[in-house]
């Protein structure tokens, strides 16, 4: 059997995996358990010298080892001992012939492989190991990638609320909600707004984790892009609360990012908190005894408040205090159409700011719809007709 | 349908009260996820260090996944445990964190907690060992019911993970 027959044996073809092929390690460990002793079979051919004689008409033996040939049928390994000599010769003394010296060497001389065979059979082995393994993936990976339709956007967004420090109360948990400006709508599965557990502080620094992960899906339509909606940045608003034994809950500290949606990557941010404060007493005392939870109306007024009507922000004559800190990754992936005719056309990767790539061209992006629109209406019209 | 190859360590544990820690971890996917080679969970060593107050386990992790689409991109949910002289498992610590999208070389830090119970519960954990356990673990990976717990923050948990994306930009994903 030759190396090729062997290889295209080797593979599995047809896109099957074969579980017992799979290497286990129990199995394995088993396996060497009940069978302690390794099995070698060998088949051996030597190539003997005779240096007999005739003592009256009797032929006496006196072989000789030149060379020892082994082969190994399930390894394929052939041993071949001693080794080729082309250079210096072996030599073998016999006692019985006083004075005569052999010399012998040992040569490789069975035709080799050509070279060009050889390696077309290995980039043909590789070709079919390619192939195969595709199958295999094919068959486990049934649907197709979905896409996202023509002028639409995904943001895809990894939120990680990891820890927080430096608050004056232990027991911690973090709520948080994510404003949507227009043009943007939420198509994941979770909700905008959630909750961490609640979190006791270890020894080391007030130190609170929370390892809370969300996953967040939006869908932005950038047809009607214009220079004017920059700034409509989707929000998320921290609120870092407090609860203690008596149950009694108090805002802890207040925080906000813009999410980072105009550039695709990992982003870390360290956000640093306030709370709201009076000068009045009675508010001080009603936060220590009773606790002070929510004392605000609107929390996106920590940020640039949603219904902003003047021209600009006032936060004027509005005390607070400065308190600890929280931090929080993000990730973030887009996913648009836009990006796929763009990497066709340059073939390599050219980071931009997300808006730049899909405002390259508003009109034609309309004027395509339009037409996309119009070839669906009629194709519809046609079936509709068929019908009648 | 994209490749993803996530190959790295559990390289240590760090800041955790007492040493001899191990770490059981599994990789969280979404239904249109696949692992086509690699395991996707495992148990570390037991490991401790006289000297400094870091556990180093080095646990290597390569895995090979192909997806049909972004949603859920994996996360790897651990568990820490301690073992104490007696031969027993006290639960340290759950964390979860969610692998990052960009290729290249990241280190993530898992930060764990573990349940808190009552003022009994404690006194009982504190004399007899053990601890509150969560019974249904997919709590952890619903950021909906995380509100019910009542945790207490243990230590740190650091990888280190290269990442190889392959075949996003066929499909318009700007990572």
């Amino acid at each position: 059997m030759t190396y090729l027959d062997c290889a295209l044996n080797n593979l599995n073809i047809g896109g099957k995996t074969n579980v017992e092929d799979e290497y286990d390690f129990q199995k394995s460990i088993q396996k060497s358990y009940e069978n302690p002793l390794i099995k070698h079979e060998w088949n051996t051919m030597y190539i003997m010298a005779d240096f007999g004689e005739y003592f009256e008409d009797t032929w006496l033996k006196n072989e000789k080892v030149l060379c020892s040939l082994k082969f190994n049928e399930e390894s394929k390994v052939l041993k071949v001992y001693p080794d080729f000599s082309n250079t210096r010769p072996y030599v073998l003394k016999i006692q019985s012939m006083e004075g005569k010296v052999f010399r012998y060497f040992i040569e490789h001389c069975s035709n080799l492989m050509p070279e060009s065979i050889d390696s077309n059979q290995q980039t043909l082995i590789k070709k079919i190991r390619e192939h195969s393994r595709n199958c295999v993936m094919n068959s486990l990976i049934t649907e197709t990638f979905r896409l996202p339709p023509k002028n639409k956007l995904f943001v895809f967004v990894f939120l990680e609320i990891s820890a927080a420090k430096l608050f004056d109360y232990p027991d911690l948990f973090v709520e948080y909600s994510i404003h949507l400006p227009e043009g943007w709508s939420n198509c994941g599965e979770e909700a905008l707004s959630g909750r961490t557990q609640l979190c006791r502080s270890s020894n080391n620094g007030g130190l609170v984790h929370f390892g809370h992960c969300v996953e967040c899906f939006f869908e932005y339509n950038f047809i009607n892009l214009e220079n004017t909606e920059y700034s409509n940045k989707p929000y998320i608003y921290f609120e870092v609360l407090s609860k203690d034994s008596w149950d009694r809950y108090r805002t802890e500290g207040l925080c906000y990012t813009s999410l980072p949606i105009s550039h695709s990557g990992m982003f870390h941010y360290n956000l640093k908190c306030f709370r709201f404060t009076t000068e009045n007493p009675i508010s001080e005392m009603r936060r220590f005894f009773i606790g002070d939870c929510h004392n605000y109306l609107d929390v996106s007024w920590v940020g640039v408040p949603d219904n902003l009507k003047e021209n600009f922000l006032n936060k004027h004559d509005l005390s607070t205090t400065s308190t600890g800190e929280l931090n929080v990754k993000m990730n973030i992936v887009h996913q648009s159409q836009e990006f796929l005719d763009e990497n066709r056309l340059t073939g390599r990767k050219t980071k931009k700011i997300i808006f730049e790539q899909l405002s390259s061209s508003p009109l034609i992006k309309s004027v395509e719809q339009v037409i996309q629109e119009f070839k669906r209406a009629r194709r519809e019209l046609l079936e509709a007709r068929k019908n009648v | 349908m994209a490749e993803v190859h996530i190959i790295g360590e559990i390289k240590e544990a760090k800041a955790f009260s007492k040493q001899e820690l191990f770490c059981k971890w599994y990789l969280h996917i979404g239904n249109n996820w696949r692992v086509i080679e690699g395991k996707r969970e495992g148990d570390t060593q037991v490991a401790s260090s006289p000297f400094i107050d870091t556990c180093h386990w080095s646990y290597p992790i390569d895995l090979h996944l192909a997806t049909s689409g972004i949603q859920g991109w994996p996360k790897i949910y651990l568990e820490v445990y301690h073992l104490d002289w007696l031969g027993r498992a006290h639960l340290f610590g759950y964390g979860l964190v969610t692998i990052p999208t960009s290729p290249g070389r990241h280190t993530l830090d898992c930060y764990t907690w573990r349940p808190l119970g009552t003022l009994r519960d404690r006194i009982f954990q504190f004399f007899l060992g053990g601890g509150l356990q969560i019974k249904y673990p997919d709590l952890i990976f619903s950021p909906e019911n995380r509100y019910r717990l009542s945790t207490e923050a243990m230590g740190v948990v650091t990888l280190e993970l290269e990442l190889i994306l392959r075949n996003f930009n066929n499909y318009g994903v700007e990572y």
